[in-house]
């Protein structure tokens, strides 16, 4: 059909699909060229899990060291907070995926409301995190020669809050340079950048984004809950 | 079929004709319920690690944490991030980092928790090879010198 045969280059709204995309002389194919960017944000992935892996493997030796310590510690974190930030960024992952999910069909509009609730779902991860911090500043609850608090049994506590503050740190780094690329593919997407043939960017940065999500899995429980 | 599946399909066909490996790339739609029904499951997960570290299961507290952010993080990682329906290199690289992540962290508890236990010196060495992380000692008063004046008395 003509009228089908028209709809193929065209997105809802009638403009060209990702009229700048096009396959690079090097690959043999879109695919080819798809699962070649693919394959690049996976390796970076690995990168990023094993980078994390040094913050991990101090706190499971250090938690072994000094166990009564850290339970101790961690009771000055608010569990129900660390909730309502996991709650946050697990849905930020679901509009993300749904965001993907839209670029995947062309659906413009249906995509930047997607990104922008990813947004405000990191943001809000952000604001609660903030509160966090300033209340552990104000207690004294910092890392190393800043750690300030009395009243602690255990010496050692202060192990659990420089740890707690990199590991959750870098954690928030992660977020706030994911809010940056979540933002730049917004704007790309309100442009019409992307479409069903071309939305690498999009799935890269959502890939890039649930590992986040997924570092954070595994952060609440260690940090916020056992005991 | 679901609605979902059919737009997929016909997506797909609106945009080539023909399969992978032609000129465009074809995505793999996966139907709404999917993602919602993988953020709801995310959601009771939370809820039953919070409830259960509520209860003391001594020494298990820390595996059963575990497992349970490792089911979560499955869901993320298969659903989320596609890596059911991907390319399987995708997960052999993810799954190799958690190899080199295992051993990283299992070697590094084995030399702390065995240091120096072949050492026949260990109680003369000045280092405190079961404590070495052990917070300062409160530093002792020093005995202030005697002041010049009253040196003269």
């Amino acid at each position: 059909m003509s009228s089908h045969a028209h709809a193929a280059a065209a997105d809802d709204s009638g403009e060209p699909k990702s009229p700048q995309y096009h396959v690079a002389h090097h690959f043999d194919s879109a695919d080819v060229q798809f699962e070649s960017n693919k394959l690049g944000i996976w390796l970076f992935l690995a990168q990023e899990v094993l980078f994390f892996s040094g913050l991990f493997c101090a706190f499971a030796i250090f938690k072994n060291k000094y166990f009564a310590a850290f339970v101790e510690a961690h009771h000055h974190l608010d569990w129900k907070l660390g909730s309502v930030n996991t709650l946050a960024l697990l849905s930020s992952s679901l509009t993300m995926a749904l965001a993907v999910r839209a670029a995947q069909r062309t659906k413009k509009t249906e995509g930047v409301v997607y990104l922008l609730l990813t947004l405000g779902f990191a943001a809000m991860f952000m604001v609660i995190k903030y509160i966090e911090y300033s209340h552990k500043f104000h207690d004294g609850l910092l890392p190393g020669k800043h750690f300030t608090a009395h009243g602690f049994v255990h010496p050692e506590a202060n192990i659990y809050f420089g740890i707690y503050f990199m590991m959750t740190g870098v954690h928030g780094l992660h977020v706030l340079i994911g809010m940056g690329l979540i933002l730049w593919i917004t704007i790309r997407m309100k442009q019409g950048y992307f479409s069903s043939r071309y939305y690498a960017p999009v799935e890269g940065v959502g890939l890039y984004w649930h590992l986040v999500d997924l570092i954070w899995i595994y952060l609440f429980p260690l940090l916020y809950l056992v005991g | 079929m679901t609605p979902n599946k059919l737009e997929a399909h016909a997506d797909a066909h609106a945009d080539h004709g023909h399969g992978h490996g032609g000129a465009d790339h074809v995505p793999h739609v996966l139907p709404m319920k999917t993602y919602i029904g993988v953020w709801l499951t995310l959601v009771v997960f939370t809820a039953i690690t919070v409830w259960v570290s509520r209860i003391d299961f001594g020494a298990a507290n820390f595996f059963i944490a575990i497992f349970v952010a490792t089911i979560k993080a499955s869901l993320v990682a298969l659903f989320f991030m596609h890596l059911l329906y991907d390319q399987k290199f995708n997960l052999l690289i993810l799954l190799s980092a958690l190899v080199f992540f295992a051993i990283f962290i299992g070697f590094t508890k084995f030399d702390v928790d065995h240091r120096g236990s072949g050492d026949p010196n260990r109680n003369l060495r000045v280092f405190n090879v079961d404590d070495p992380f052990a917070a300062p000692k409160p530093a002792e008063k020093k005995a202030e010198p005697p002041k010049p004046a009253e040196a003269h008395h």
